[in-house]
């Protein structure tokens, strides 16, 4: 809706906008700040925004401490599975409730609304009893098995998504295959699929950062077998100080640089969404068409 | 039917007795619960039996020990007792978490819908806003807020600077110290508004332009078709939103709710049949919390658009 084509709307618009994202920058634009000083900076009142010097001890010491890059593939390769596993677990269960009727579809329905607002910790400790007997504690399993059975971290919305965008092909495009003889599985695989693009790139896009940020399951279930990037920054200032020592940083008394102050935590926390960050801008146009163009509003 | 046999006679043609094929509607239904199958058995195993163990061990002294496996005490409901009467912590956290959602949540949802209809303004700039305000889908988690806001990132009343402009502007201390508190608290729910500002945008793009131009013909002012035409449109998703944010609020990881239920799980004196009863409390207050807004937000459907 245009307000009004007027410079005044337009300047104010801009403002408001400005202010939000001013407001919304802030705690990024001040930890880049921080974590490029060294802690001498940190303390010295006349140093505000822009550090002395541009200072990449703090950023040397916590890439080690975070054990990257090999924390970063390995916390995509757990995403990334984790992701595949939900999108073809909806993809299936999503084309089901949209173009079959059977009975209990409606129950499907209201299951579903259920395991979508039940909190997480409602099941949490039974599962690992599972897991346990499933042996599938520790490793990778965890994540992806619950995922592939359609149970995953927000499973609920990936299926409706799947599911606003089957409804919308048009049913002649399967009535001419099922004449032509294709069955379920064909009509599913040649036509259906292709023509739901844009669900793939939402749910693998927002099934991705979710997996990859997910601290509550992988710190529980994982049980320290595998290391992801958001686990490890939680544990940032225990390994700062081993690292320091192993790369013979020098005394803690006598170096005051060394002593873990917030622009440590800032450095590891702004280089663990660096992946992320890349990802997003690579990807962000076609998340945003997707969306549009999904019927997820409900029309 | 009737057939002319060779002898020239009419004779009934014997029906063959058809062998018991499904019908169309059976094949369609079997296939339709074979692509749900997976559900099924993930909700069978994961959530049914899960829920179920659940109820149980609230009703149980739980404990594990490598050797003597699971060992259950039936305690009743004292579980129960002891977190509603004794130890208290998780009640303060579930009246702190109550109201706090609360009062965020339509805070949240107005804020999302100002900042969607910006967004859907033509401006330059606009996939750089959009740029912005969506980057929270992918970048947060506990630990960014956790991190960001306890070493002061999120206040700006720990910049000396700031804070002494805004003195100079308003001279009053206290004032300045609230316009802080509420820079905080407002950017923590910026933070949290993306998905929100996503879908009422989505929306707000489906609203064709023709629509406003016909009721700007028709004489209505930017007003009138604000509230005639963006609103109604926008406000059948307040519900779902406001379901969105409440569930994402109860699972995020920096909910002390969720820090209680995990450490009482380790905790000796707690364990698991305590915990199982504090998730089922947990769940009690999220489902009233979102039974509350969802109601108070539904759109009546009766008036006729």
């Amino acid at each position: 809706m245009q307000i009004s084509d007027g410079l005044v709307y337009k300047i104010t618009t801009y403002a408001i906008l400005s202010v939000f994202g001013f407001v919304f920058l802030y705690p990024l634009l001040y930890m880049l700040s921080a974590s490029l000083m060294s802690n001498l900076d940190l303390v010295d009142n006349t140093i505000e925004w822009l550090p002395s010097s541009l200072y990449t001890f703090n950023y040397e010491m916590t890439w080690k401490a975070l054990k990257l890059p090999n924390a970063f593939v390995t916390t995509a390769l757990l995403a990334g599975a984790s992701t595949l596993s939900v999108i073809v677990s909806s993809a299936l269960v999503g084309y089901g409730l949209a173009r079959f009727d059977f009975r209990g579809k409606n129950i499907v329905f209201v299951l579903l609304l259920f395991t979508y607002i039940v909190p997480k910790t409602l099941f949490f400790i039974p599962r690992f009893e599972i897991f346990m007997a499933l042996n599938l504690k520790g490793n990778i399993g965890a994540l992806v098995v619950p995922a592939l059975t359609g149970q995953g971290e927000q499973a609920a919305l990936f299926i409706l998504i799947f599911f606003q965008f089957f409804r919308m092909i048009p049913k002649a495009l399967e009535e001419a295959a099922f004449l032509d003889g294709a069955g379920a599985v064909r009509t599913f695989w040649k036509i259906a699929l292709p023509m739901v693009g844009p669900a793939f790139i939402i749910v693998g896009v927002y099934g991705f950062s979710i997996y990859w940020n997910e601290t509550f399951l992988t710190s529980f279930y994982l049980e320290g077998k595998i290391q992801t990037v958001p686990m490890l920054l939680g544990d940032l200032q225990n390994t700062f100080g081993k690292v320091v020592n192993e790369s013979g940083g020098g005394d803690f008394s006598k170096n005051p640089n060394l002593n873990f102050t917030e622009a440590k935590v800032f450095a590891g926390t702004l280089l663990s969404i660096v992946p992320l960050v890349l990802m997003y801008l690579y990807v962000q146009r076609w998340f945003v068409e997707s969306i549009d163009k999904s019927g997820i509003t409900g029309e | 039917m009737t057939t002319v046999t060779a002898k020239g006679n009419t004779e009934k043609e014997k029906v063959k007795p058809v062998k018991t094929r499904l019908s169309m509607k059976s094949k369609q239904s079997l296939t339709g619960l074979l692509f749900i199958s997976p559900w099924i058995i993930g909700f069978l195993a994961f959530v049914a039996y899960p829920l179920y163990k659940t109820i149980f061990m609230s009703f149980y002294k739980v404990s594990f020990g490598l050797k003597t496996g699971w060992r259950y005490k039936w305690v009743g409901m004292e579980n129960y007792k002891r977190i509603l009467l004794e130890e208290i912590d998780f009640v303060i956290e579930a009246q702190n978490f109550f109201v706090g959602t609360l009062l965020y949540v339509p805070v949240i949802i107005a804020l999302s819908i100002i900042i969607a209809m910006l967004l859907n303004q033509k401006i330059r700039g606009k996939s750089f806003f959009r740029l912005l305000f969506f980057l929270p889908i992918i970048i947060l988690n506990g630990e960014l807020m956790e991190n960001m806001s306890k070493y002061g990132g999120m206040s700006i009343i720990a910049n000396r600077f700031i804070l002494d402009t805004l003195y100079t502007v308003i001279p009053s201390k206290s004032v300045v110290l609230l316009i802080g508190d509420l820079f905080e608290l407002i950017l923590q729910l910026l933070w949290y508004s993306a998905i929100p500002i996503l879908i009422f945008l989505a929306a707000l793009q489906k609203i064709g332009k023709d629509m406003y131009e016909a009721a700007s013909i028709d004489g209505a002012s930017p007003w009138t078709s604000f509230w005639k035409i963006t609103l109604p449109t926008v406000y059948p998703l307040v519900s779902i939103c406001v379901i969105y944010v409440v569930v994402f609020l109860a699972n995020f990881e920096a909910n002390p709710i969720n820090t209680i239920i995990m450490e009482s799980k380790f905790d000796g004196s707690r364990r698991e049949g305590y915990a199982s009863a504090l998730s089922i409390l947990y769940s009690i207050v999220q489902i009233a919390l979102i039974a509350i807004l969802y109601y108070a937000t539904r759109s009546r459907n009766s008036k006729g658009r």
